[in-house]
């Protein structure tokens, strides 16, 4: 058990390096000039001044003394300052990352609480009508793309029935949590389908096996309701699979939320690193994005791990 | 006529008339269990005895219902303890289930959860019948583990199945099938995937829980060596149906059926010198989705006779208790003259079994044509 945790840490410094030194590079490859996008457009033949920001930037530095800096400095917590709003990077991520954080997580609850007994009870009642129904509902919930689901979404709960509102945040530290669920849940919806789609499919496809295991016809045997046998005996066994997507979607959708975010006009991480594209804001891309891929990372690992609560013969090897 | 079914007798507790199970596969019909009644009585045994593929697993799940799928088709009459069984709701059933019947599974590798632990699979079900707390549940699990001779049954209630040897697994599923004390137990080759020198610990500790208990016991088995000695009476089942039924030791001092003959050679002897091939019956168990007309056992039959490839016999009780499925039963003088006449005829399957038994008297080589 010791063995696995150090091996699996390990393996996460050594992917978070990789990360950090990718994410450099990429941002070194965009084109344009971070001083150029900074200053106005008449200003641009002004070379002394260019030099001078350039300079107070250490932007003449070589690339890997660059990333040596951005990299001690991250360590310590600080990912530096936008050259463009001088806001500390840091305080863009605390700004924003409750309202994405929160997206995420209630797209995979929702996608988990759903996913389970549809699953389950697919696989239960196999080829029944209720597993022909579902297997129809997750083929179009895969084939549909997030931002198009939640167009429709919008026109359906906004303009159709005007119970929900199609734009805007309430953070339930300022309006409470019915307020925050209000704005939060046609966002949260439209990125969960996917996850729930495929979640769903996997535990059934599992769960099929696993209800022609011994152990369970014995379960049966001993007199325990169909119920109870699904929910205790068949399901921790097929969850194996659903697990380890469920970690890598719930990564995704951090970084995956830009496009809801959007569509939503909602101030998360997403919409932030869009504009720190658009203005070429190096450090803010860099920043965000290295703190996406550790969270990514970060969860995935955890989730490895959540493996050993789940099987115990896992433990001993 | 106490083997046969009778639905008049009131004492029994476990009454089967008749009793068939089909299952459709696109290939055809299988007729896996195909007209078969008994009687068990509370507190006695009864083997159910046949090879690979004769019945007596499907026979013994049809009984509890535990034959699951759209394509089981069932038919017959199964009593049990004043209530009729075919067609009884499934909710109902789940009543019977554990608590009244229980059944101990062929394989403890996979008939218990890996990801569960023993003490809960032990005592899930006796919670679930009589509402027992989660305190009173712990003690029921550590006197039953007790009750089964496993050691540091403390420690063993928080491990997991992966955690004990085959042998403790066993004894876990015989503890979980005796916890609510059903009054009767399946075990359906509970000694089959298990080491020998475990077979006669498990074997006998079926046995004194069963009279500790009062408690009447259905032994399925392929091996007649486990069912001498511990079972009142006996089925031979071949192809889905009974071929002879007695009482065991008319099955063994009386033998009738050339089949039972024939797993009887089968058992190895010990004070055969080592090494000696295993007398192996000739031939594959008949296709049970189209048997052979006449005696599905007559193609491997050592004395079969043109009757017996054109004539189903039926199982015949007029003999009082023992009852055979036979034209030629074994001991009789009519079974002689078939044997000579096969053995001077050739009849492969004959003098496979003559070459096992006097070896020298056989001068064709039958390496190629014994199979």
């Amino acid at each position: 058990m010791g063995k696995i945790l150090t091996v699996r840490l390990a393996r996460l410094v050594a992917t978070l390096f990789a990360v950090s030194l990718l994410t450099f590079l990429l941002v070194e490859q965009l084109p344009g000039d971070p001083v150029t996008a900074l200053l106005p457009p008449e200003a641009l033949h002004d070379l002394e001044t260019i030099e001078r920001i350039r300079a107070e930037l250490q932007l003449d530095d070589p690339a890997l003394v660059r990333y040596g800096r951005w990299v001690t400095d991250a360590l310590q917590g600080d990912l530096g300052k936008s050259y463009i709003t001088d806001q500390r990077v840091a305080d863009a991520i605390r700004d924003r990352i409750p309202v994405t954080m929160e997206l995420a997580l209630l797209a995979t609850v929702i996608a988990a609480v759903l996913a389970v007994p549809i699953g389950a009870f697919s696989a239960y009642r196999e080829g029944g009508r209720f597993d022909r129904m579902m297997s129809g509902f997750t083929t179009a919930a895969l084939s549909i793309p997030a931002f198009v689901a939640a167009i429709f979404f919008i026109w359906l709960f906004t303009l159709k029935f005007n119970w929900l509102p199609s734009t805007g945040w309430n953070r339930i530290t300022d309006k409470g949590l019915l307020a925050n669920l209000k704005t939060a849940i046609l966002p949260a919806s439209a990125l969960a389908l996917a996850p729930l789609a495929i979640n769903a499919r996997l535990i059934r496809a599992d769960m099929i096996g696993t209800l022609k295991e011994d152990y369970v016809l014995s379960a049966r045997a001993k007199g325990l309701r169909d119920r109870y046998i699904l929910m205790r005996h068949a399901l921790r066994p097929s969850a194996l699979t659903a697990i380890t997507v469920f970690g890598l979607q719930l990564g995704g959708l951090i970084g995956g939320t830009v496009v809801i975010e959007t569509v939503f006009a909602l101030p998360g991480l997403g919409t932030r690193l869009i504009s720190g594209i658009y203005q070429r804001d190096v450090m803010m891309i860099q920043g965000i994005t290295l703190f996406v891929a550790t969270v990514y990372v970060v969860v995935n690992t955890a989730v490895d791990l959540l493996y050993l609560a789940l099987d115990p013969r896992i433990r001993r090897q | 006529m106490n083997d046969l079914a009778d639905p008049s007798d009131d004492r029994a507790l476990l009454t089967v008339e008749n009793v068939a199970t089909h299952f459709a596969i696109p290939s055809g019909l299988v007729r896996a269990v195909d007209g078969v009644s008994f009687t068990l009585h509370p507190g006695k045994t009864l083997g159910i005895v046949g090879e690979s593929g004769s019945g007596k697993t499907v026979l013994a799940r049809t009984i509890m219902r535990l034959n699951l799928g759209h394509n089981v088709h069932t038919s017959g009459k199964v009593h049990f303890s004043g209530r009729e069984l075919l067609g009884l709701p499934m909710a109902e059933m789940a009543d019977i289930w554990g608590q009244e019947m229980a059944m101990v599974f062929q394989d403890p590798m996979t008939s218990l959860n890996p990801v569960v632990k023993i003490g809960r699979q032990l005592t899930e079900h006796v919670r679930k019948h009589h509402g027992a707390s989660k305190i009173e549940a712990r003690d029921l699990a550590l006197e039953l583990l007790k009750s089964v001779r496993i050691p540091e049954a403390k420690a063993r209630v928080e491990a997991y199945p992966h955690e004990l040897s085959g042998g403790m697994r066993q004894r876990v599923s015989i503890a979980i099938a005796l916890a609510c004390n059903p009054k009767l137990l399946f075990a359906d080759e509970p000694t089959t995937a298990l080491d020998v020198t475990v077979q006669h610990q498990i074997l006998n500790l079926l046995g004194m829980q069963q009279e500790e208990r009062g408690m009447a016991m259905v032994l399925v088995t392929h091996d007649l060596g486990v069912v001498a000695g511990r079972t009142d009476e006996i089925l031979v089942m071949y192809a889905g149906k009974i071929v002879e039924q007695a009482e065991t030791t008319a099955i063994f001092q009386q033998t009738s059926h050339p089949y039972t003959e024939a797993l009887l050679r089968s058992i190895p002897k010990i004070d055969l010198p080592s090494h000696t091939r295993l007398a192996a019956i000739a031939g594959r168990p008949p296709d049970l989705i189209a048997p052979p007309d006449g005696c599905s056992f007559s193609p491997r039959c050592p004395y079969a006779q043109e009757r017996c490839f054109e004539e189903e016999p039926l199982l015949d009780a007029s003999g009082g208790d023992h009852a055979f499925a036979c034209w030629y039963p074994v001991g009789t003088p009519e079974n002689k003259a078939a044997w000579e006449k096969n053995l001077s005829e050739g009849r492969l399957s004959t003098l496979a079994v003559a070459k096992g038994q006097i070896v020298d008297e056989v001068p064709v080589n039958l390496a190629s044509g014994a199979g």
